[in-house]
Formats: C-alpha cells, sequence, structure tokens
C-alpha cells in the first residue's frame, strides 16, 4: 500500500515536473499555402501558452506588418519581399502543415515573444527553428538590395545569426542563445551552409522567462542597417509551464485579472484580495517606464504610448510576481 | 609607360589641380553664363556653355557621359547606359536643376532626371552653371543648373546631319537631324536612336573568372521636332514635342546571381515659347506640358511598379532695360504636377506658383544683381528667396566675384505621399550659401591662360532623409539632418593656336566636403560623417591637339574616394583617347571619329556592387549637308 501511495506520489511529482505545452499553430486551421500577417488587427497571436505580438498597417496598395506571423505557404522558390511568410523548408517542422514566422522591428531590431497563462515566468524547453525563403533565396542569390553569402569570391566570411534573449521580471537576463541560420565563416567553403531545414533549439538554458527576444545580425549590414532580410521561421516551440526550482520560484498566479487586452487607452487591474505591493510597466525594449502602487492604482493610463508590446510586472511585497503581456492598440 | 603617366596624373591632382578643360572643336570657357535668352543671368562663379559645334562632335554621347567628360562634377553612373544622377557641390541628385528650354523638366516624383536618358545630339545648347541658384529657378538649383536648349538657325535653308556610330558590347547609335526654312520659318526634325546588349565583361575578383554582364540590354528611340517662326524682328514663337521610349533591362549587382528586372521610360514633352521684343522690353512666355511614365517590372519577385505623372508648366518673364545701366526682371511661374502611383493612396496633384524680381545694374568694370523669389505651393507660402551677387573687374585681366544667396528645395512627391512613409508635413530643406572667387586670363600673341578659383560654403537645415518610422517595420521621410557643406574649384586652360594647328590644355581641381551635422542611428550617420556618394575630391586633365585635319584629345579623370551605403567605394582613375579626321568642302563637311574608353582597362566600380565598363571603342562617321 506504502509503495503504491509513494508511486503515485511519485508520478504526479513527475507530472507537475514535465507540464509542458507545445505551440504548433496547427491550431489556427489554416487552408493550404496561407497565412496570417495580422490583418485582423488583433495585435498578435495566441497559441498555446505563448503570445506572439503582430504590428499591422492596413494600407490597400502596401500592408505591413512586423512581429509574428502564421503560415502554412509552401513556395520555396520565389525570391523577394512579396513571398515573406514562406518557409523555405515547404512545410512546417516535423512535416506539419502551419508554422510561425517572425520579422524583426526597423527600430528595436527584435521581435518578442511573451509566455502567459501557466508558462509565464516559466521555463523553455525548445524550438524548431529554419529560414524563410526570402532570407534564404536572399543570401543564396543575391538581390537588389542584399549579397550573395560568400560574396564575389565565395570567400567572404558572411553570417546570419539569430540571438535570443529573455526578459525575466522586467529584465533582460543575461543568458543568450546564438544560432546561425548561415555560416560562411569557416576557412573550408565546403563548411559553409545556409540553413534550409527545421532544426530543433535548445532553451532551457535561458531558466526562466516572461518573454523571449528574438534579434538577428548579419555580416551584410551597411548604414541603412542589415541588408539581409531579418526573418526567420519558427515551430514547435515548448515551454515546460513551470518555474524552474530555485530560479524564479516567486513567480506565481496571482489571479489578478488585467484587461482590456489589447488595450486603447486605460488598462485596468482588479483584484479580489487585498495586495500590497507594486506594478511595472516595462517596454518591450525591457526599460521601465512607469512604477505604480498595487493597492491604489486600480486603472492605469496608457493612452499616451505608442502602439506596441508592453509588459505589466505585478510584484508584491512578499516576493510573489506575476508578469503579463499588453498590447497597446 | 601607362604606369608613369598614370602616377604623373594622380601627382598632379593630389598635389593640386587638376581639370585639363580642352578640346579640338572645343568647349568654350566662359567667364559668364550668357544665357539671357533663358532669363536674367545670375552673377555665378562657375558657368559653361557648350555650343552646337561641341555638341555635334559629342553627338554619341548621353547628357550623364557628355558632362562626365567636358566638365569636372561628379556623376552617379550605375554603368553603362544605366541610371545616372549628378552631384554639384556636394549637393544631392535632387538638388540640381535640369532645364528644357528654361522650364524645369526633372520628374516631380523623385526630384531628378536620368541624364542616361537625354541624348545630346537633341541639344543645340548645353549650359551649366555650377551653385545654387534658388532665386531664379526655384526648388531643386542648390548645387546648379543644367540647361538645355533649342536653337534654329534661320540663315540656312537646309541642314541634313546624319551620324552613325558602332560600340563595343553590340551598342549601335543612329542620328538623324533635317533642318529646313527660310528667314521666317524653320522645322527642325531630329531622331536619336540606339541599342546594345551592354554585356560588359565582368571581373568580380582576381580569383575569379570574369563573365559577361547579363540582362543589360537597351533600346532608346527618341523623336524631338520643333518649329521655329520669325515673322519680324520682334517676335519669335516656337513650339517644341520631344518623344521618347527607353527600354532598359537591369543587370545584376556584383552580388547578385540574377536579375531579370526591366525598366521602361515613355514619356511626351511639349513646349510652346512666344518671345516679343520692342525697344527695351522683352517679354517671353512659355508652356510646358510633360507627360510620362514608369514602368518596372521583376519577374523573380513577382514585382511590378507603374508611375505616371503629367507636368504643366507655365512661366511669364517680362525684362526692361531701363538704360545702359539697369535693367529690371519680372517673372511668374506656375507648375501643376499631377502623379499616378500605386504606393500613392491614388492621384496626387501640386500645384506651385512663383513670382521673381529681379534687378542687374551694370558698369564697365561692374556689376551688382539683387533678386528675390516668393514660392506660394499648396496654399502656403514659402519664406522669401533672396540673392546677392557682385562682380567686379580688377584691373584688365582679374575679376572679383561675390554671390550670397538663400537656396532651398521642396520635397518630392514620394517624401510626401509615398506609401507608407511619406510625411505630407515635411518641410522644405532650406539654408543660405556664399561663394567668392577669382579669375583671370593673360594672353599674348598666340598664347592664352586663363585660370580661376572660388570658394563656397553652404549650410542646409531641414534636410530630408529616410529613417525608420516610429512604429519600425518600414521607413519615412521627415527634416531630420543639417548638412554643411564647402569646397574649393580650381582650374587652369591654356590655349596655343597658330594656322593649323592649335594645342589646348587644362587641368582642374575640385576639394568638396559636405557632411551630416548630427548624429543618427539609423541611418548610422555621426556628425562630420560626409555625405553618400559625394568625392572629397576629384579632377580631371585633359590635353587635346589639332593639326589640320587631324584631331586627338586625351582626358583623364580622378576621383576620390566615396562612401557607398555599405561600404567605402575605392579612388578610381579613367583614361579616355578620341580622334577625329574631319573634312570640309562648301557644303558638305563630317568626321570620322573613334574614342576609347578606359583605356587603361581600369576595374572599377562608381556604384557599389555596380561593375563599371573596361576599355572600350567606338567608331562612327559623322556627314553634313548644309545649303
Amino acid at each position: 500500500m506504502m509503495k503504491k501511495i509513494t508511486l503515485v506520489l511519485c508520478l504526479a511529482v513527475t507530472s507537475f515536473l514535465f507540464a509542458q505545452t507545445t505551440s504548433t499553430f496547427e491550431g489556427f486551421n489554416l487552408g493550404v499555402d496561407s497565412s496570417l500577417n495580422g490583418s485582423d488587427q488583433q495585435g498578435g497571436f495566441q497559441d498555446g501558452n505563448l503570445f506572439f505580438p503582430n504590428t499591422y498597417i492596413d494600407d490597400p496598395q502596401f500592408p505591413s506588418w512586423s512581429g509574428f506571423g502564421v503560415s502554412s505557404k509552401t513556395d520555396n522558390m520565389t525570391p523577394g519581399y512579396l513571398n515573406d511568410l514562406s518557409c523555405i523548408a515547404a512545410e512546417g517542422a516535423q512535416g506539419s502543415m502551419t508554422y510561425g514566422v517572425a520579422f524583426m522591428n526597423y527600430l528595436t531590431g527584435s521581435a518578442v515573444m511573451s509566455l502567459t497563462g501557466a508558462a509565464s515566468g516559466g521555463a523553455m524547453e525548445g524550438m524548431y527553428i529554419n529560414n524563410t525563403t526570402y532570407a534564404y533565396l536572399s543570401m543564396r542569390d543575391g538581390d537588389a538590395i542584399a549579397k550573395n553569402f560568400g560574396g564575389v569570391s565565395g570567400d567572404d566570411p558572411d553570417y546570419f545569426l539569430l540571438n535570443i534573449e529573455k526578459y525575466e521580471n522586467g529584465m533582460l537576463g543575461t543568458e543568450k542563445i546564438e544560432f546561425y541560420l548561415a555560416d560562411f565563416r569557416s576557412v573550408n567553403n565546403s563548411d559553409d551552409y545556409i540553413l534550409d531545414e527545421w532544426t530543433y533549439v535548445d532553451l532551457s538554458s535561458l531558466g526562466n522567462a516572461d518573454s523571449l527576444v528574438f534579434s538577428m545580425e548579419s555580416s551584410d549590414v551597411g548604414q541603412f542597417g542589415m541588408n539581409t532580410p531579418a526573418y526567420f521561421c519558427l515551430d514547435n516551440i515548448r515551454t515546460k509551464d513551470s518555474p524552474v526550482t530555485g530560479i524564479s520560484a516567486n513567480s506565481v498566479d496571482l489571479k489578478i485579472s488585467v484587461f482590456p487586452n489589447p488595450a486603447v487607452d486605460f488598462i485596468h487591474v482588479q483584484h479580489k484580495e487585498e495586495f500590497e505591493g507594486t506594478i511595472a510597466l516595462i517596454e518591450s525594449t525591457g526599460k521601465t517606464i512607469g512604477r505604480y502602487d498595487l493597492s491604489k492604482h486600480e486603472r492605469i493610463d496608457v493612452s499616451n504610448l505608442s502602439s506596441g508590446l508592453y509588459l505589466l510586472n505585478i510584484e508584491l511585497t512578499d516576493g510573489k510576481n506575476q508578469t503579463y503581456s499588453i498590447i497597446k492598440e | 609607360m601607362k604606369h608613369i603617366l598614370t602616377h604623373i596624373l594622380h601627382l598632379l591632382a593630389l598635389v593640386n589641380c587638376s581639370t585639363l578643360l580642352a578640346q579640338v572643336d572645343t568647349t568654350v570657357i566662359l567667364p559668364e553664363m550668357q544665357v539671357e535668352r533663358v532669363r536674367q543671368a545670375a552673377i555665378g562663379l562657375e558657368n559653361y556653355i557648350w555650343d552646337s559645334a561641341v555638341l555635334q562632335s559629342k553627338a554619341y554621347s548621353s547628357l550623364a557621359d557628355f558632362l562626365l567628360q567636358e566638365s569636372n562634377i561628379y556623376i552617379k553612373s550605375y554603368g553603362g547606359n544605366s541610371l545616372s544622377t549628378v552631384s554639384i557641390q556636394g549637393a544631392s541628385a535632387s538638388q540640381t536643376l535640369l532645364l528644357w528650354n528654361g522650364l524645369p523638366v526633372q520628374s516631380p516624383m523623385l526630384g531628378l532626371l536620368d541624364l542616361s536618358l537625354v541624348p545630346v545630339s537633341f541639344s543645340d545648347e548645353i549650359s551649366l552653371q555650377v551653385g545654387g541658384n534658388s532665386s531664379s529657378w526655384g526648388s531643386g538649383a542648390i548645387g546648379g543648373v543644367i540647361g538645355i536648349t533649342n536653337q534654329a538657325s534661320y540663315t540656312q535653308n537646309f541642314e541634313l546631319d546624319y551620324f552613325s556610330s558602332i560600340a563595343s558590347f553590340s551598342n549601335l547609335q543612329q542620328r538623324l537631324k533635317i533642318a529646313a526654312g527660310n528667314k521666317k520659318f524653320q522645322s527642325v526634325s531630329k531622331l536619336s536612336f540606339q541599342k546594345g546588349k551592354n554585356d560588359i565583361l565582368v571581373r568580380p575578383a582576381p580569383n575569379v573568372d570574369n563573365y559577361r554582364q547579363r540582362n543589360a540590354a537597351f533600346l532608346q528611340l527618341g523623336i524631338l521636332q520643333s518649329f521655329y517662326l520669325k515673322p519680324n524682328n520682334k517676335n519669335e514663337l516656337i513650339i517644341h514635342a520631344w518623344v521618347q521610349e527607353s527600354d532598359k533591362e537591369i543587370p545584376p549587382t556584383l552580388t547578385q546571381r540574377k536579375s531579370e528586372a526591366y525598366q521602361t521610360d515613355n514619356f511626351k514633352r511639349f513646349m510652346g515659347l512666344w518671345k516679343f521684343t520692342f525697344k527695351k522690353h522683352l517679354l517671353q512666355t512659355r508652356i510646358g506640358h510633360y507627360r510620362e511614365r514608369q514602368f518596372f517590372n521583376d519577374p523573380q519577385i513577382q514585382l511590378e511598379a507603374l508611375n505616371k505623372f503629367n507636368t504643366t508648366l507655365g512661366e511669364l518673364n517680362y525684362t526692361f532695360q531701363v538704360n545702359r545701366r539697369h535693367k529690371l526682371e519680372f517673372a511668374g511661374t506656375t507648375t501643376r504636377a499631377n502623379a499616378y502611383s500605386q504606393s500613392y493612396q491614388g492621384e496626387v496633384t501640386q500645384l506651385k506658383i512663383a513670382g521673381l524680381i529681379s534687378y542687374k545694374y551694370s558698369r564697365p568694370k561692374t556689376q551688382v544683381q539683387l533678386s528675390l523669389r516668393e514660392e506660394w505651393i499648396d496654399k502656403r507660402f514659402l519664406l522669401p528667396v533672396p540673392y546677392f551677387g557682385v562682380k567686379q573687374a580688377l584691373g584688365d585681366r582679374l575679376i572679383l566675384k561675390l554671390k550670397i544667396s538663400r537656396e532651398f528645395r521642396l520635397p518630392t512627391l514620394n517624401d510626401l505621399y509615398w506609401n507608407p512613409g511619406g510625411n505630407i508635413e515635411l518641410k522644405p530643406e532650406r539654408g543660405w550659401s556664399q561663394e567668392i572667387g577669382l579669375a583671370g586670363t593673360w594672353s599674348r600673341k598666340r598664347h592664352s591662360i586663363a585660370i580661376r578659383s572660388s570658394i563656397f560654403n553652404r549650410n542646409i537645415e531641414d534636410w530630408i532623409l529616410w529613417a525608420p518610422s516610429d512604429i519600425g517595420f518600414f521607413w519615412s521621410a521627415s527634416n531630420i539632418a543639417k548638412v554643411w557643406s564647402y569646397g574649393s574649384t580650381t582650374k587652369l586652360d591654356y590655349k596655343y593656336h597658330k594656322h593649323k594647328f592649335s594645342f589646348q590644355a587644362g587641368l582642374g581641381f575640385d576639394y568638396t566636403k559636405s557632411s551630416y551635422r548630427i548624429d543618427l542611428d539609423l541611418p548610422k550617420l555621426s556628425k562630420g560623417d560626409q555625405l553618400f556618394y559625394t568625392p572629397i575630391y576629384q579632377s580631371t586633365a585633359n590635353i587635346s591637339l589639332q593639326i589640320s585635319h587631324w584631331a586627338i584629345q586625351y582626358q583623364h579623370q580622378v576621383v576620390g574616394e566615396t562612401i557607398g551605403a555599405n561600404d567605402a567605394i575605392p579612388r578610381y582613375h579613367v583614361g579616355n583617347v578620341h580622334f577625329t579626321y574631319h573634312f570640309n568642302q562648301s557644303n558638305f563637311s563630317g568626321k570620322i571619329f573613334t574614342s576609347i574608353q578606359n583605356i587603361y582597362n581600369q576595374n572599377y566600380i562608381v556604384v557599389e556592387r555596380r561593375q563599371m565598363p573596361g576599355i572600350n571603342a567606338q567608331f562612327g562617321i559623322n556627314i553634313n549637308l548644309k545649303k
């Protein structure tokens, strides 16, 4: 009997420790060769316990977006920005149909993905990454702006690098994962590659996070910024849905409601219990732009903020905290 | 020998100096622009006019190639027969005004004109005024003014001029001019046809195989018809119609494996001019209407872009010569531009009206000129644009010139309305420029020497730059930059002439510092950085020799390092040789010529990642029959 109880407890603990959610993008039920680029003006996409912010400008001639998109496009032949939502593998990771596409913001040079719900403040397992058709063909063949990797001689030590960092409690973490989407730095040209297969990237070394920050670097950079198209594809992103013990055990579900989201003029912070603590409003760059007393501020004025993603970190006097991703329209 | 000559020329360029202008049948260098027929000439420091004799000998050139070889201004060329724009005194391409018979002709969408699309054979006179002249000509004349003018000779009854040439890269040109008329009426028809594969040899890197440029062919066909009517000495009526089509393939860059892109540029330009002269009064009216269309297609990336615009211009100009010393001029202009682009939200229209008043005081050794311009654009008045110029003779051989003027450039339609990123709140670029210079001439028997030197200073505020928008995923236009430009120009010319022998030599050197006065993250600029594609120094040397019917001309150009969007573009030098044999028998004359460009086969670029042609040759014949 004692053994049975121990086994049940062990299973329960194990299942708690290894609870995870995978964001596969399949839930968007896209048809074949279809995509979402934020034209629904919802400010982003929620999949599993991850939120993928998106900024979209609804212009009939030149609709434009940045942040994240969702795609099932299979065109791995057409170069150029008009095919910016296709993956070079012509499918999602592990043979799936749908995947995500990230496009860096020019100003920040980054795109930020938020961990929400049970994953908020927890740890990441890993994700699959690949090149977009646009970036891949640009690096392979060059275009009117960007160079072909290797240059005219084939010997240029070019690279296309994805950096993955995290925010935790409104602070940019020191941990960083570097992943090369193309690497021509080897003296031996036969080692040169441009990634065209979905590749798993282990994110566990980042530890607990409220959000992940993706930024890109290229050797082909000029006065007007990076010439290589600042895109990559992502899929099957696994969150642990629990904090890593000893890293940020204070991140908990405080049962505080924050709404509306997206917000236009005000954010309401509603809680049934008597709480004391502080609210920090944080930009996507990690800069704290406002601090408020939790017990007094049930409404935060955001009308003067620029559109985009913000984090709201609530920290109680006993050290417990929770972070919310907020979209300002 | 080649290395020695190159070395000497480099040395000359570095130590001082520079442009030797000279050519056989020749560049006319005047101390001052003499374009009274266009508008009362402003006192400028560096002015040139090339007449029909010069232009006839360069009939195979585009305006870009012509200015590159005949002047010391910087031409930013994407390669043979590709897009070519100009930079004068460190100003941008859209800060240089191009006039066709006195009316601006550049695109209101871009604020510039591709100089490779202007055949020299369609001009009877080309003028260049270096330096700001916004008061006279309005927006875009910050760096200088280039004028192409058509004229007729009422003294001849018939003229047939035919030019044909073949050149490297399968390039072929045909030009024809037929003029007929009498003392009161002249009809002048000009045709221009050129095509080529333009498959220059691309030499990417020392250990990489050379290859022929691909997707670089071009075809250009133009017709210019002019009618000149002069019923009496008081009246002259002129009508021009210029129709042209240009198809260009756009070759890949050095770091691009393939290109399938092409562009067509079509335009129809019409102009009517009426000139009325009565005693001390001169009244001139011009009306122009341009219909232009540009279509870009890149099948690889499935991109098509269509831009169209119509421009209607009118000008009334009245000049009153009060007496020998005092002269007044009043002018009013109106311009209506209507443009369509897939990147505009529908059609856009811009209306500009401007007024100019100018006074010139002249004495044998002194000239003083004052001008004031006021411009009204889309229901807004701009700041008044004043001009003050003085020319003072110092003794018999030296002339001192001084000029102070306000300069401005209006935002282009793309700056205002391009979607996304256009900004209708943009202000005009504006600032002040000052120039001072000294020119001297000495002649003795068969020798003559001319020297001139000038310095300029210019500050432009609200310089328009495209930078990432607040949202951060597209670029938008704003008045964020300030640019300070200063520099000097020095020219020395020598000429010897005896019977059927003549020799000319010239050196010129331009120093131009044109830098941003701000720091920016993107585009990445630091205070003091030189503007893109603006060489700090540029030098040209020319030598020409004519003996009886034979002539040879050598020209060498050295252009200092420039800054591109990605990399520094190394200094380059190019030498060109031109041989001519000309014959003349009563009413019949002609020329046979051979021109060798880039004689040292230099591997160079002007625009980054765009290869320029190596050594190449052209052979042509020109015959002329006059009655």
